[in-house]
């Protein structure tokens, strides 16, 4: 018993070095944010950082990713769209980089499906995808007391920079108690609105936020949802005809609940930009 | 609590230094410890659920203390009866009433008649499939003279409880496990290091390829209708291995970690994609359940004796009643009448007991015959797999005829692709690492034994950085709902 606990003290001991020396090197050259789940957050938080020239800029979710990717780009718009996962927090945290680096924009389009700004810190992909990328020194100022209040529910929330942890693709298991009594926007969700609302006040661009292609099956779903959530909040101007300009296509054209088919995308982008966009 | 939890980390390095330690090696000690740590463990899940193991405990082993005390054959049949019936109708409330409630009403809709039915919103007690068997082979063993009744309550609790097989198994038999508890037990190194391997081995199962799969599994499965044929094979496949290496990484863990103990559980699983028929497949697949299957419903149903008519039925009795142990859906039903329709040539042809040893035993690569029986097996374990993973059979349908379309030649693509592709690789490098440990109990029970201890050690720590590099959210074992 006496050779068995010490061998497994040894072999613990050798064990936290060299089980982190790959992570480390990983780290060090940065490239698990190519190969971790969700590596589309850490090249927007990359490009975010960019000094462009381009005045138009999207932000959004996985489908605003599929319509506008994040690793095109030309003079005309810029894509910063990654994921519902990192909320509107990381959303706003993308687009206060963008103007941080010293960029300046007219328009602001923030595309997203109905169902994103449900998002409010609080699911499963929160560790993987909010805290992983955002809960570092630099980015903790621009967070809310609600914000925090959310991380401090998820557990091991600490340790989401260990180098096994950040550059795997882990997180707990973690379900929300939180009660819910919106149905459209998150108190996160219109926390950063308005602080992206009051960005563009003092900076003077315009904030359009638009729909993606809808499942016509979550129609009801979406008509369920209450408007009285964006007039309460005054985000009236940013969410004019979001609702009216929702284009339901027949299930057979997603891949998922949300996500359209490969096919359709390219028609669908052509769509938004000479008729949404303009 | 997951045995790929941070919080199973910390559960069992406390109970083993207790069981060891603070137990003063006292047989008596050491099973109460067992017995509290087994309920912790269980109460993490549902502590209300905890009433309902020791309800099941006690129902099978007070009428097993009345049946031993009975002094008539007929009174011990009623005490027998008595248990299977009261076991059996709780795993039927909680795991099937719905079901035929639900059957019933779509059945008698179909003739136009609608009634109102009254659903239970239960939840399903994890592992109640499991230890309900536990109960019911120690009942029926003391019935048929197997075992000698069990005196001590604690020892018994122990037998269905232990917390390794708890959840997911092995089903253990009373005649093997129960003679472990109530023997005094000593440390082993060299058992204890190699269960240790074993736990290794199933975390890598789990973490590494089952979790993986089982993303793109999901994606391809959920979203069927929207693949080509191409991609529907490659989800097929990726849930192919995906159940393999969840079930037996569990069994893997629940073996190495009673051996912690000094408690040796049955063997589970014995490589089943290597088979090279059906009926081999099922002697390597689940062990302990078709075992169990085998000698308390096949034998005492006739088994292979008899006339064809007889033998066909109880195949056909024996594949479904497995298939509707797993769960109470039509897929697992329909899954079984396909294996049983896999089984009976082989059974009617005396030939479901050619393949018993290990395929190409001591040499490194199978010959061609066996290598395509292997293919064919897969193949058709595979397309079976589509109805137990499919939500309905109307789905299993679709995704086969999906297959079955002209998109099956082209490339296929699915949302994810580019991270499936380590994934792809890795299980195969896991397949092969599977292949060469085929003869042993598990696929790296003799890898590196003996190499130099610090590259055996660097063997060890390749894995554990395979674990971390590729885990993603904790995940619950597949056999837990069953």
């Amino acid at each position: 018993m006496k050779k068995f606990i010490l061998s497994s003290i040894l072999f613990l001991l050798i064990a936290c070095p060299a089980i982190t020396i790959i992570p480390t090197f990983l780290i060090l050259t940065d490239s698990y944010k190519h190969t971790v789940a969700g590596n589309e957050i850490y090249y927007s938080i990359f490009k975010s950082k960019q000094k462009k020239k381009t005045k138009k800029i999207i932000i959004g979710d996985s489908v605003g990713r599929q319509l506008f990717s994040n690793t095109t780009y030309n003079d005309s718009l810029n894509s910063l769209a990654c994921n519902r996962g990192i909320s509107m927090a990381g959303h706003f945290i993308l687009l206060n980089n963008y103007l941080n680096a010293g960029n300046k924009i007219d328009t602001v389009f923030l595309i997203f499906t109905p169902f994103s700004f449900q998002s409010n810190l609080n699911d499963v992909f929160t560790y993987h995808y909010f805290l992983k990328p955002f809960y570092i020194k630099e980015y903790k100022p621009l967070f809310t007391k609600l914000v925090t209040e959310q991380i401090d529910k998820i557990p091991y929330a600490g340790f989401c920079r260990f180098p096994n942890i950040l550059t795997s693709n882990w997180a707990p298991d973690f379900k929300s108690t939180d009660k819910t009594d919106y149905t459209f926007l998150s108190p996160i969700s219109v926390e950063y609105l308005i602080k992206i609302k009051e960005l563009s006040m003092k900076h003077h661009f315009k904030v359009i936020i638009l729909p993606t292609p809808t499942r016509i099956s979550r129609k009801a779903e979406v008509e369920r949802m209450m408007k009285n959530e964006i007039t309460k909040n005054n985000l009236e101007p940013e969410f004019k005809n979001y609702f009216e300009n929702i284009i339901y296509l027949n299930d057979n054209n997603f891949v998922d609940d949300v996500h359209l088919k490969r096919e359709i995308i390219a028609y669908y982008t052509s769509y938004y930009k000479e008729n949404l966009m303009k | 609590m997951l045995f790929n939890s941070l919080n199973f980390a910390i559960f069992l390095p406390v109970v083993f230094i207790l069981y060891w330690f603070a137990t003063k090696k006292n047989l008596k000690i050491q099973n109460i410890l067992l017995l509290l740590s087994s309920c912790f463990f269980y109460a993490c899940w549902d502590w209300r659920f905890l009433f309902l193991l020791m309800i099941s405990i006690a129902l099978v082993y007070y009428p097993g203390k009345l049946m031993s005390a009975a002094k008539n054959v007929r009174n011990r049949k009623i005490w027998l009866w008595f248990s299977i019936i009261t076991s059996l109708g709780f795993l039927g409330i909680f795991k099937y009433y719905n079901f035929f409630v639900v059957s019933l009403s779509d059945m008698l809709s179909n003739f136009g008649l609608h009634v109102n039915t009254m659903t239970l919103h239960v939840i399903l007690p994890v592992g109640i499939s499991f230890y309900t068997f536990h109960g019911l082979s120690y009942i029926i063993d003391l019935y048929k003279g197997r075992i000698e009744e069990e005196k001590d309550f604690v020892n018994y609790a122990v037998f269905v409880s232990f917390f390794p097989l708890l959840i997911a198994g092995p089903i253990e038999r009373a005649t093997h496990l129960l003679p472990q508890i109530k023997t005094p037990r000593t440390f082993d190194y060299n058992r204890a290091v190699d269960g240790l391997r074993q736990i290794l081995w199933g975390l890598f199962k789990k973490i590494v390829i089952a979790d993986n799969c089982a993303e793109f599994a999901n994606t391809i499965f959920n979203n069927s209708s929207g693949y080509s044929g191409s991609t529907l094979v490659i989800g097929a496949l990726f849930f192919t291995f995906q159940i393999y290496c969840d079930f037996s990484g569990y069994s893997d863990i629940a073996l190495g970690v009673a051996r912690l103990f000094g408690i040796e559980l049955l063997r589970n699983f014995a490589f089943p994609y290597f088979s090279r028929d059906i009926a081999e497949f099922w002697r390597r697949w689940h062990i302990s359940l078709t075992t169990w299957f085998r000698d308390y419903l096949y034998i005492p149903l006739g088994g292979s004796r008899g006339g064809t008519w007889m033998k066909v039925r109880n195949t056909f009795i024996i594949f479904l009643v497995s298939g509707f142990w797993h769960g109470a859906n039509w897929t697992f039903i329909a899954w079984g009448a396909l294996n049983a329709i896999y089984f009976l040539p082989l059974m009617l042809t005396h030939n479901n007991r050619r393949n018993i040893e290990m395929v190409a035993q001591g040499r490194l690569f199978p010959s061609v015959r066996e290598f395509f029986s292997m293919l064919v097996t897969f193949g058709m374990t595979v397309f079976a797999w589509i109805f137990f993973r499919a939500n309905s059979i109307s789905h299993a349908f679709s995704y086969i005829k999906g297959i079955f379309s002209r998109s099956l030649f082209t490339i296929p693509h699915f949302a994810g692709m580019d991270r499936a592709i380590p994934i792809m690789l890795l299980t195969g490098i896991f397949f092969i690492v599977e292949w060469i440990g085929r003869e042993e109990q598990y696929a790296i029970a003799r890898i590196g034994i003996k190499w130099y201890k610090p590259l055996r050690w660097a063997m060890y720590y390749v894995i554990i950085t395979f674990i971390f590099h590729f885990m993603g959210k904790e995940q619950q074992f597949i056999y837990f709902q069953f």
